[in-house]
């Protein structure tokens, strides 16, 4: 499987291996960076999010004699789209609606829970499902007030995006992004906890 | 347990999101992060692009890649170079088999016209000598270790793969080249039809 670097050289030698390069680069990073833009920027619509992730990506091949593969292409690329997302909202007069760290500790405070579920009482089938509508629930909430830290959780958790990749994306240093991180996913456990009070209550 | 710190909670709440849950953590919090881990995974595929919308930013996209002259080869891409009678096929394809998008047709040197369609989530090929051209491309699949499932329908051939082929696959690089796209979770259905048929 040619590599990211190895197709922007194809592209930059044009050819019927640029369209196969373009086509693969789209395939692989298309629906990831709509989906990663489309968890920051709650205020953008989908077809806004496309048409940016769209025109960096044409301006990418354009310029793809310039990559030279420091980081990664999902890396070069999200950092156009951010700047033009941005650029679109101040535009359009509309929030650009990136989290500040001063928006601390509006979740809820921290339920003590040490004791309410252990192995020997495992949770029934109803309870499960309770628990996983609250959290959808309380979720939504958390997405709603912290788009930023939604993005950013789902994408250093779940994806396992590196954090110096997932700095890029956010527009922060290494450090600051580390500590948002993990600052950001102790306050969605404040967030999720109370589901599972109520379940044992 | 009722002795953790907050800090000590914290850092095994973040293993147990990651999924790398320590075989000591508490089970409110394991049960609790495979709750927020299917929330946001839930919440991720909300906002992914369809297949179908990709599709259309792909057509979209690969205009204005045609346009701005960045690829030198023209005569896959639909709106080029097309004969006549490779135009009548396309329609004919899309008129007959209720097919939404034509995604290229071509004239080929050796056997004919070939269109590739999709239909729904399925790619549609009609190609002058599917009879011969499926077995082919049966036993290209299965040399690059996929198992294609093929049933013999009434009007040409299915192929699927009913097994998802994963990203670090390199059969996926083999599989686009000869524009076989797969489904969002990288399955394949295929139909191979005579197009006279």
């Amino acid at each position: 499987m040619p590599s990211d670097l190895e197709l922007t050289r194809d592209i930059a030698a044009k050819g019927e291996k640029a369209r196969r390069a373009m086509a693969m680069l789209f395939e692989r990073h298309f629906r990831v960076l709509c989906r990663r833009f489309r968890y920051l920027f709650p205020a953008v619509s989908e077809d806004e999010v496309i048409d940016s992730v769209s025109a960096c990506m044409l301006r990418a091949f354009e310029q793809a004699a310039s990559f030279r593969g420091e980081a990664s292409f999902q890396s070069w690329v999200g950092g156009m789209v951010r700047n033009a997302i941005i650029d679109h909202l101040r535009r359009t007069k509309r929030d650009v609606n990136i989290a500040h760290d001063d928006l601390d500790d509006e979740a809820p405070p921290t339920v003590e829970l040490a004791g309410l579920i252990d192995e020997k009482t495992p949770l029934t089938e109803y309870e499960t499902v309770c628990l996983r509508e609250c959290v959808t629930i309380n979720f939504s909430r958390f997405c709603e007030q912290y788009p930023e830290a939604a993005a950013a959780i789902h994408e250093h958790f779940v994806e396992h995006t590196d954090l110096r990749e997932l700095a890029t994306l956010l527009g922060r240093s290494y450090g600051a992004t580390r500590q948002f991180v993990s600052k950001e996913a102790a306050k969605l456990r404040r967030f999720l906890q109370p589901c599972l009070a109520h379940l044992r209550a | 347990m009722s002795t953790m710190s907050e800090e000590e909670r914290d850092s095994r709440w973040q293993a147990a999101l990651a999924d790398s849950t320590p075989a000591d953590a508490p089970a409110e919090l394991k049960l609790l992060a495979d709750a927020a881990r299917q929330a946001l995974r839930n919440n991720a595929d909300r906002l992914t692009p369809s297949a179908q919308t990709t599709q259309i930013a792909w057509d979209r996209l690969r205009r204005q890649i045609e346009a701005k002259g960045l690829c030198d080869e023209r005569r896959h891409w639909l709106g080029s170079i097309l004969s006549p009678r490779c135009l009548a096929l396309a329609f004919s394809l899309v008129l007959a088999a209720g097919i939404g998008t034509v995604w290229w047709a071509m004239q080929r040197q050796d056997s004919g016209i070939v269109v590739v369609a999709m239909r729904g989530e399925a790619t549609v090929i009609a190609v002058a000598d599917a009879d011969t051209e499926t077995p082919a491309l049966v036993a290209q699949m299965r040399a690059l270790n996929l198992a294609p499932e093929v049933t013999r329908q009434a009007d040409g051939t299915r192929v699927d793969l009913p097994w998802p082929v994963p990203p670090s696959d390199p059969a996926r690089a083999w599989l686009l080249k000869n524009d076989l796209h797969l489904s969002p979770d990288g399955k394949l259905h295929l139909y191979l039809v005579k197009p006279d048929r």
